[in-house]
């Protein structure tokens, strides 16, 4: 692991309480001098030991209540250090001492010599411990990080039936030995850095040299280089952030808590991002087409993985439409709609005292009020509640004449659909309502137009250098077997070429031999 | 090419898109008008419509919609249109409708004045069914309430769709209706509608065809009639072929599973000849006799005689029309125009008299390709 400076978080407040000072060669001048820097924090906690043969050496610790690991620091530091005999050891200055402190003494695997006061703080910050000895200028960091982390567990928005069952944890680390168990290859880089100027948070990104575009990996290092933000809790922050256009709905960078997604979309040539404290893992560049693949489509049979994926696009075509043709219809174009439906629907929107637009738009508000309901309650009752709720509520509606029944079909298919795409239904919201708006407005034209700009909105995207969706100019057939439908893998011998021109071959196009 | 389906794909979303007025009315603010009824109004000079309105308000739970009819007499079929919204408060939307009946009165004294407005107007569908009534009103038949549908007009509509297995009546819509108005060298036709009462329940029945010259009703022929003619015209998809037994009697029946005209105009001695073959796959449905046909040679003589019977009677209805009406609704001279352009710069002027006097010869083969579940005619001791 290669330990990179964190650029654009200078840490201002850390330089003015130890800006000229320097570390001393006095233990206790070094003790209190870490009592100021840390007063108010109650968690610092100092302890001064003796060797049991030359009570001269004076050795201190210093760390954070609750980040060690008190067991390793005990058997690991504390022990030797009283135990070892140090008239036998041979020393000229402090200095020499320290090295061979560091290299004979401590049992600990993470040792590093510091004389950088700056570098001891954060370093106690970060959860290490430093042995500091009288007469000497320096300190030995010692990573016994150790805190209480959650265990490995399903994730929660990307569930699959089939596949791989873990999900990222909110420790780095953690999630740092998922990918590498899965992709052992020297080719994994792992670069860290810090970033939020007060929170430190540390980050990595994460890519396979030899597949991942260097522009790629540069642009993303420069632009978060930039990032001047005192708190990042989330991945989510940094996409905000740094995404390219900034004021579209739709998303601009990968999210997911899957460690075999993840890895596999590194596959393809991404650059992938994770931070400290969050299962997310951010992935540049990101293409529309993201939007609809699911993991587990990679792990059935590749007709139903196409089906699967084709009902998520439909879905999100119609949760998009189905409301605003369904307005342009029955306002503008009657003589669109067959007779016989027609009818049906102009007798049960008899006695309806508001016009449809005012009906789509109040069924599909409380559609969303539910949803968000079902979101907030914290088990998964939540979603049945939701669907409980909007049928009692529609079909109350429907016989106190509030709206059409016809209405509640169309809120209901369209809330469904939308559910078909968790990740775009933030997007879909808001398209829908825009193409409500020109549907009401201008009828059916009014919708295609609509529909005109968003095509137009979404070609014009590109993220990271990558287009977000791709022409009919620049289609290559090899490139789209993983679109709309998802090509067996026998089948799939080049990474697409947008992101992962530099190696393109993915599997060799030798026949497996079958013999039956 | 590519890129030219991707064009033609475009622009036929395109051509979706810009169809239909984008005027904002909600769906409870209209008329849907069913069907209408065209009649001589009750003054010289004056129309009277009458227009089955479908009546949203009754219903409203389980079937969808009455109807109600509602009857106005005016100068121009427009004005009454317009004149009805004073009747019924809403707009009347006429992009549903599905049937237009002419009484025998407007169409013996010319139908362009009433169709004008049906056809000119951006609201109406030129794919409506047109029908003309044996009854003396249209208005009648418009009223009537029908077994199938509550609503007459979309029983029609029905009827129409369900034709094909029957083919006692022509499948009229009225885009094709002024398509042969508006040719030289074929006449129009319309089917005729009657009121069959049975049970003292009134019912629509459709049977025969109404016979246009120019835009005038000339002659009606009945609905078996109207099955040969078909058979001329090379419109039939389905129907039941009647054969005679030796001894002249009705005793099976054909189901016409497929048919294939050929019609030929060509120059014999100088004078110009129409020939007709048809070609008839049929199913033997009905054996209302003993008589043996299960062997090669009976199902041969079978089929010779139907076809004998079949040409006797294209040939007979072919006659009639020449002799009584003068009106090619064959479409003959269409095909004179298309196979002989020269020919026909000379006979188009007085195309009637020509049609006439014109020599037919018909052809018929019939083929039984099956006899049903059982191969043998029931056999009593």
């Amino acid at each position: 692991m290669e330990e990179q400076t964190a650029g654009g978080n200078r840490k201002d407040s850390q330089q003015n309480t130890t800006s000229g000072q320097t570390p001393s060669t006095s233990l206790d001048e070094m003790m209190n001098l870490f009592r100021q820097i840390f007063k108010d924090d109650g968690t610092l906690r100092i302890r001064v030991l003796n060797n049991e043969g030359s009570e001269i050496l004076r050795f201190g610790l210093v760390n954070v209540d609750g980040m060690v690991d008190k067991h390793m620091i005990q058997e690991g530091v504390i022990k030797p250090l009283m135990a070892f005999d140090f008239t036998r050891m041979e020393y000229g200055n402090t200095a020499e001492l320290m090295e061979k402190i560091r290299t004979q003494v401590i049992n600990v695997t993470d040792v590093v010599t510091s004389t950088d006061l700056n570098e001891m703080i954060s370093a106690i910050i970060a959860g290490k411990t430093l042995l500091l000895l009288d007469g000497y200028a320096g300190v030995l960091t010692i990573g016994a990080q150790g805190w209480d982390k959650k265990a490995i567990t399903e994730p929660v928005t990307e569930k699959s039936v089939y596949g791989p069952r873990e999900g990222f944890t909110e420790s780095l680390i953690v999630n740092l030995t998922q990918i590498r168990r899965r992709v052992q290859d020297s080719d994994l880089k792992f670069i860290f850095s810090k970033i939020g100027s007060r929170s430190n948070t540390q980050i990595c990104i994460c890519y396979m040299e030899s597949l991942a575009s260097p522009s790629i990996v540069k642009e993303l290092q420069d632009r978060l280089r930039q990032v001047d933000i005192d708190l990042v809790l989330d991945t989510a922050y940094l996409s905000e952030l740094i995404r390219d256009e900034p004021f579209s709905p739709f998303e601009m960078t990968g999210s997911t808590e899957r460690p075999d997604s993840l890895v596999s979309k590194m596959m393809e040539g991404r650059v992938a991002l994770l931070i400290e404290g969050s299962p997310y893992a951010m992935t540049v560049p990101y293409l529309f087409v993201e939007n609809f693949q699911a993991s587990s489509d990679y792990y059935i049979n590749y007709y139903f993985g196409s089906f699967n994926r084709m009902l998520r696009m439909v879905g999100a075509f119609l949760s998009i439409s189905i409301p605003a043709l369904y307005v342009a219809l029955v306002t503008f174009s009657q003589e669109m709609i067959p007779t016989q439906l027609l009818l049906s629907i102009a007798t049960s929107r008899v006695a309806v005292p508001f016009p449809t637009v005012v009906e789509a738009v109040f069924m599909l508000t409380i559609f969303e009020i539910l949803r968000e309901a079902g979101e907030r309650i914290p088990t998964y009752i939540g979603q049945a509640i939701s669907i409980v709720g909007a049928l009692v509520l529609g079909q109350a509606a429907v016989e106190a004449r509030l709206v059409s029944a016809p209405m509640i079909i169309v809120v209901g298919l369209t809330g469904i659909m939308t559910l078909l795409n968790s990740r775009l239904t933030g997007p879909l919201i808001i398209v829908r309502a825009l193409l409500l708006c020109a549907s009401f407005m201008l009828g059916i034209y009014g919708y295609f137009l609509g529909m005109l700009g968003l095509v137009i909105h979404l070609m014009s995207l590109r993220s990271f250098g990558v287009s977000y969706m791709l022409g009919i100019g620049s289609i290559r057939p090899q490139d789209i077997k993983d679109t709309a439908i998802r090509a067996p893998w026998w089948h799939m011998h080049l990474r697409p070429a947008m992101i992962g021109a530099r190696n393109r071959k993915r599997k060799g196009s030798n026949k497996i031999e079958r013999r039956p | 090419m590519l890129k030219k389906v991707i064009l033609a794909f475009i622009s036929l979303i395109l051509l979706i898109s810009v169809t239909g007025c984008w005027n904002y009315s909600e769906v409870d603010d209209i008329s849907i008008v069913a069907g209408v009824g065209i009649d001589k109004g009750e003054s010289e000079g004056e129309l009277s419509v009458t227009v089955e309105i479908v009546d949203t308000k009754e219903g409203m739970k389980s079937s969808p919609a009455g109807f109600k009819i509602l009857t106005l007499s005016g100068k121009t079929i427009f004005e009454i249109a317009r004149g009805i919204i004073s009747i019924t408060g809403k707009k009347l939307f006429w992009s549903h409708s599905k049937a237009i009946v002419l009484s025998e009165e407007v169409a013996r004294e010319g139908v362009i004045k009433v169709i004008d407005w049906y056809n000119r107007d951006t609201e109406t569908r030129s794919d409506v069914y047109i029908f003309v009534s044996k009854e003396k009103t249209a208005k009648e038949v418009i009223s009537l309430s029908s077994v199938t549908e509550s609503i007459t007009a979309f029983a029609l509509a029905q009827q129409m769709r369900s034709e094909k297995n029957v083919s006692t009546a022509p499948v009229v819509e009225i885009w094709d209706f002024i398509d042969k108005l508006e040719a030289s060298g074929e006449f129009a036709m319309a089917p005729l509608i009657y009121i069959h009462e049975q049970n003292k329940i009134k019912n629509a029945r459709v049977s025969g065809t109404a016979i246009f010259s120019m835009d005038k009703m000339v002659g009606t022929i009945s609905g078996e009639e109207t099955k040969y003619m078909l058979f001329a015209k090379d419109q039939i998809q389905g129907g039941v072929l009647t054969v005679n037994d030796k001894q002249g009697k009705t005793a099976f029946s054909l189901e016409i599973l497929s048919n294939k005209t050929k019609v030929k105009p060509v120059w014999i001695d100088g004078k110009l000849q129409m020939q007709i073959n048809t070609e008839t796959q049929v199913g033997l449905d009905e054996v209302m006799t003993p008589e043996e046909f299960n062997n090669i040679n009976s199902k041969n003589v079978l089929e010779e005689r139907a076809g004998k019977e079949l040409q006797e009677r294209i040939l007979s209805i072919i006659h009639r029309v020449q002799k009584d009406y003068h009106a090619d609704i064959f479409g003959f001279g269409e095909l004179i125009h298309e196979r002989m352009p020269q020919t026909w710069k000379k006979v188009k002027e007085n195309w009637g008299q020509e049609f006439s006097e014109l020599d037919v010869v018909v052809n018929s083969k019939v083929i039984i390709k099956s006899s049903g579940q059982t191969s043998r005619s029931i056999q009593t001791h």
